[in-house]
């Protein structure tokens, strides 16, 4: 039972690290080659099926579909990376600012998460979209705002469970401040969680920036994008249907993927969290 | 009335206070002038000024607030600036369609999760253990309104089974209503379906290992006799958590699947009145949102007090 | 004919690294009737046996050999007839009256259901006979106690619950593991009384586990002691906790306080703890915490040799032990 569940583990940090590799690898390859330039548009060509020049067909402007996949996977990854980051940063400080003060200071900035968590993500990045116009900053700052309550909660969780241990006793003892205890003891005893965590809400990311490109409220053309791919594909859905499959799958490989590698991180790194889950 | 649900009607009033007071902030810090956006970007500076003292924008922000709050008690909501009719009725006519369809696609939800869940913990390790798990995992990772398009290609592109978008409209006969509902409903469900499943498997697994199940077991009730009259009640504290969670999750993703199906709903009907900045209406939008998650909660918590006996006395 | 007989029962602990037997060949039989203790350290198996008659073994451990019940082998009934003897002739109390009763469901349901299940009363019928079988065993204010929740009793009315339960259908055999362990002092008595005076009135047989020699002593008329999965000593219970053959028995009965001991007379215990599950090695399992050990205890493990009237042994060293353990 034990021996079966560990191998499961395993498995899944790496398929999951395999599909995230090729997603990453893919918006590498991109920056220096795809098989055709991503906005090169030639109308006699539109709508194509997949061929030996155009291996997963063209689009309504004529656009490859497979370079477009490639650049797309760029643009998720920055958005992703960027928007996580953002929230992961401001998140993560608050998190352990709270564990560490604790008091009415903690109490605020959780009281400041349960508000920003009541209101659905997407109206809110409907409502920031209505501030800021549409566009990949749009996209960037909604998803990293949601992220902002959940690192809060997760860092501020495992903080708590960290602060009453013997180590940090001593370090109080040794008259180390609030400060210098969280960067020296608490952080590094966390980043595991943390680390789960933030593979986790990439591939949230990922998904939340196809809605909202698909909405329209996210990356604007002529920037290439997963969830604009599909929107612009439900137009001509009845006379290349292909494209409307090939950018969802490639979302499907991307979230996947990295929700293996978290499932697989956070048994190998804390096994003491897999049995919890 | 038991002080039980007092406690939970006083949060439940507080928390919608909260919230009409936050979304009116937000609201107020939007760009846009209401008065301009009636009377278009040409009009003359004077007539949107007259306008402006009329609607009562002038007014103070707090004597805006309380007539506003005010209005919305006495079930006067005003009328929409770009729609030209009675944001109640608007709204009324548009909940109607997302109403439904989430209760639908909740109840597909708990449907499809519960006989999975159930089936893969009691048979933990076992081939349709492993198979429930894959393919929950596969169902986390795929795109509700990819799905949706995927359905669209399917049933109603190839086999023209159903629309592929708009909604017939109540008048048209609940059939044909609720055949638009259908694939909307089934990729509304796809992701939640998959994360509830995995929450089911795994209270069932916990709750098997209980002791009161092998007391169940000591009786002479067989497996699944006690999985189905001891264990399945037990796990249902957990899972109805998670479910008035979802049921937030599902008015969200109703606002983008309204989108994908064309459906006159609330959540389309949000997208519209932002992007035509009509402000008045987003903040009644928005508002009802609120009220819709925060009821929801509201009753779970409810349906708490009726699975368990002992949350009324730690209430 | 005994109603229990148990030969040479094995319960097998599957493990990463192999299987681990928890109880390794017990043999002991029970008769209409007769009242049996087992008593040893927690981890000695006494537990898994248990579950083993009761078909309910954990995931993971495996029984083998033979439970012979009423004339039909236990281990070899498909679940079908498993489900219709338990509850119904086989019955069992567990230690922690708290977790062992379904929080959700008010007590009397829970004291019906077996009613319900095996004879298909109807819910008035087996409520009735629920109400009149918790006043039997002195639950209090009983027929408001019915619709009531388990949080709502306290540990000792929880427990007389979980008796009524075991009871209703009026078993053959009745098992009762570590009754009294989470109940008050005071309460165990009490608890202990009714299951006596209750096994008494109805002829049942009545199988205890305890750790509790005190427990034992006052509830049973035969013993068996276990250490490591085995039977290490059995007789009648004065015999074995008046004039204990085995070092272990000794052991334990050193362990006990005692109300007589002297100012300043140290409590002892058995030395050593027992140790983890694991390939089972050669010699006398009690062997690496025996003071009595020599070299051939370490090489073939002892059989059951008589230590009294009824009374056995395993252990080479029956006589020699009585003396060097006599206080």
């Amino acid at each position: 039972m034990m021996g079966s569940s560990r191998g499961a583990s395993t498995a899944s940090l790496w398929v999951g690290g395999g599909l995230v590799g090729v997603v990453i690898a893919a918006a590498l390859v991109s920056l220096a080659w795809t098989p055709h330039p991503p906005t090169a548009m030639a109308l006699s060509e539109r709508l194509q099926g997949p061929s030996a020049v155009h291996w997963l067909g063209t689009d309504h402007f004529g656009r490859d579909v497979a370079t477009l996949l490639m650049a797309g996977a760029r643009t998720s990854i920055v958005v992703g990376v960027i928007a996580v980051g953002l929230g992961f940063v401001i998140g993560v400080a608050l998190g352990v600012l709270a564990a560490a003060r604790r008091g009415w200071l903690d109490e605020l900035v959780m009281r400041l998460c349960d508000i920003t968590f009541a209101l659905p993500a997407v109206l809110s990045a409907i409502l920031l979209t209505a501030w800021l116009g549409p566009g990949p900053a749009t996209a960037i700052v909604a998803i990293g705002v949601f992220n902002i309550p959940v690192f809060a909660r997760i860092a501020r969780g495992a903080a708590l469970t960290i602060w009453p241990r013997e180590f940090i006793l001593a370090a109080r003892v040794a008259g180390k401040g609030a400060f210098r205890i969280t960067l020296e003891h608490v952080l590094p005893n966390i980043a595991s969680v943390l680390l789960v965590q933030a593979t986790i809400q990439f591939a949230i990311a990922i998904l939340a920036e196809a809605a909202l490109s698909y909405l329209g409220i996210g990356t604007q053309p002529p920037a290439p994008s997963w969830g604009r791919m599909l929107n612009e594909a439900q137009t001509f859905m009845y006379l290349a249907p292909g494209l409307a499959v090939y950018p969802g799958l490639a979302i499907v490989i991307a979230v996947l993927g990295l929700n293996l590698l978290g499932d697989g991180l956070r048994d190998a790194l804390d096994p003491r969290l897999a049995r919890g889950r | 009335m038991s002080a039980f649900l007092v406690r939970r009607l006083l949060t439940l009033a507080a928390t919608l206070l909260a919230a009409s007071l936050v979304i009116f902030v937000v609201v107020e810090v939007l760009p846009g002038d209401p008065a301009r956006t009636i009377l278009g970007p040409e009009a003359d500076p004077e007539a949107v000024a007259a306008l402006r003292v009329r609607l009562g924008l002038e007014r103070p922000p707090a004597a805006r607030y309380l007539a506003w709050v005010g209005g919305l008690l006495g079930g006067e909501f005003g009328v929409s600036y770009t729609y030209h009719v009675p944001i109640g009725g608007l709204l009324a006519e548009r909940l109607a369609i997302t109403l439904p369809l989430a209760a639908v696609a909740m109840a597909l939800t708990t449907a499809i999760a519960l006989s999975a869940g159930v089936y893969a913990a009691a048979r933990r390790g076992s081939a349709g253990d492993v198979a429930v798990m894959a393919l929950t995992q596969l169902g986390i990772a795929v795109p509700g309104f990819w799905f949706a398009i995927l359905l669209i290609l399917l049933f109603a592109v190839e086999l023209g089974w159903f629309p592929a978008g708009g909604f017939a409209g109540w008048d048209a006969g609940i059939g044909a209503a609720l055949r638009s509902l259908v694939l909307p409903a089934i990729a509304l469900a796809l992701v939640q379906a998959a994360i509830l499943a995995r929450v089911t498997r795994s209270a069932v697994i916990e709750v098997l290992d209980e002791d009161f199940m092998r007391t169940a077991r000591a009786k002479g009730l067989s497996r699944r006799a006690a999985l189905w009259r001891h264990g399945l009640r037990n796990a249902l504290v957990a899972v109805v958590t998670v479910m008035g969670l979802q049921f937030a999750n599902l008015t969200a993703g109703a606002v983008v699947l309204e989108n994908v199906f064309a459906l006159p709903g609330l959540g389309r009907l949000a997208f519209q009145a932002i992007s035509q900045r009509d402000l008045q209406l987003v903040r009644d939008v928005v508002l009802l949102f609120a009220v819709v998650v925060v009821a929801v909660n509201f009753l779970v918590d409810l349906l708490y007090a009726v699975i368990d006996p002992r949350v009324k006395l730690s209430a | 004919m005994a109603l229990l007989d148990v030969a040479d029962l094995w319960a097998v602990v599957e493990a990463p690294t192999g299987e681990a037997p928890a109880v390794r060949g017990v043999s002991f039989a029970l008769a209409h009737g007769r009242t049996l203790g087992i008593v040893g350290e927690s981890g000695c198996g006494k537990t898994l046996t248990a579950l083993a008659i009761m078909g309910l073994l954990p995931r993971g451990v495996h029984g083998r050999g033979r439970i012979g019940f009423a004339g039909v082998d236990l281990l070899t009934q498909p679940e079908d007839t498993l489900c219709r003897l338990r509850g119904q002739r086989l019955a069992m109390i567990f230690q922690e009256p708290m977790t062992a009763l379904n929080p959700l469901h008010p007590v009397g349901r829970q004291v019906a259901e077996p009613l319900r299940i095996h004879r298909g009363m109807g819910q008035a019928a087996a409520y009735a006979q629920a109400l009149r079988l918790l006043t039997e065993v002195g639950l209090d204010q009983s027929a408001r106690r019915m619709s009531q929740f388990p949080h709502e009793l306290s540990g000792g009315q929880r427990q007389r619950v979980m008796i009524a339960m075991a009871l209703i259908c009026g078993p053959d055999l009745l098992i009762a593991d570590e009754p009294t362990t989470a109940l008050d002092v005071t309460v165990q008595a009490h608890i202990l009384d009714l299951v006596r005076a209750l096994v008494d009135e109805r002829g049942m047989a009545l199988l205890l586990i305890s750790h509790d020699l005190g427990v034992v002593a006052e509830t049973v008329a035969e013993v068996a002691v276990m250490y490591r999965g085995r039977i290490v000593e059995r007789g009648p219970v004065t015999a074995v906790l008046g004039q204990p053959a085995h070092p272990y028995t000794q052991g334990l009965m050193q362990a006990l306080p005692r109300l007589d001991a002297r100012r300043g007379e140290r409590h002892r215990v058995v030395p050593g703890a027992v140790p983890p599950l694991g390939p089972p090695e050669p010699g006398c399992a009690f062997a690496a915490r025996c003071a009595l050990a020599e070299p051939a205890c370490r090489t073939s493990d002892p059989p059951m040799a008589p230590a009294g009237p009824d009374h056995t042994a395993a252990c080479i060293h029956i006589a020699a032990a009585r003396g060097a353990w006599r206080p």
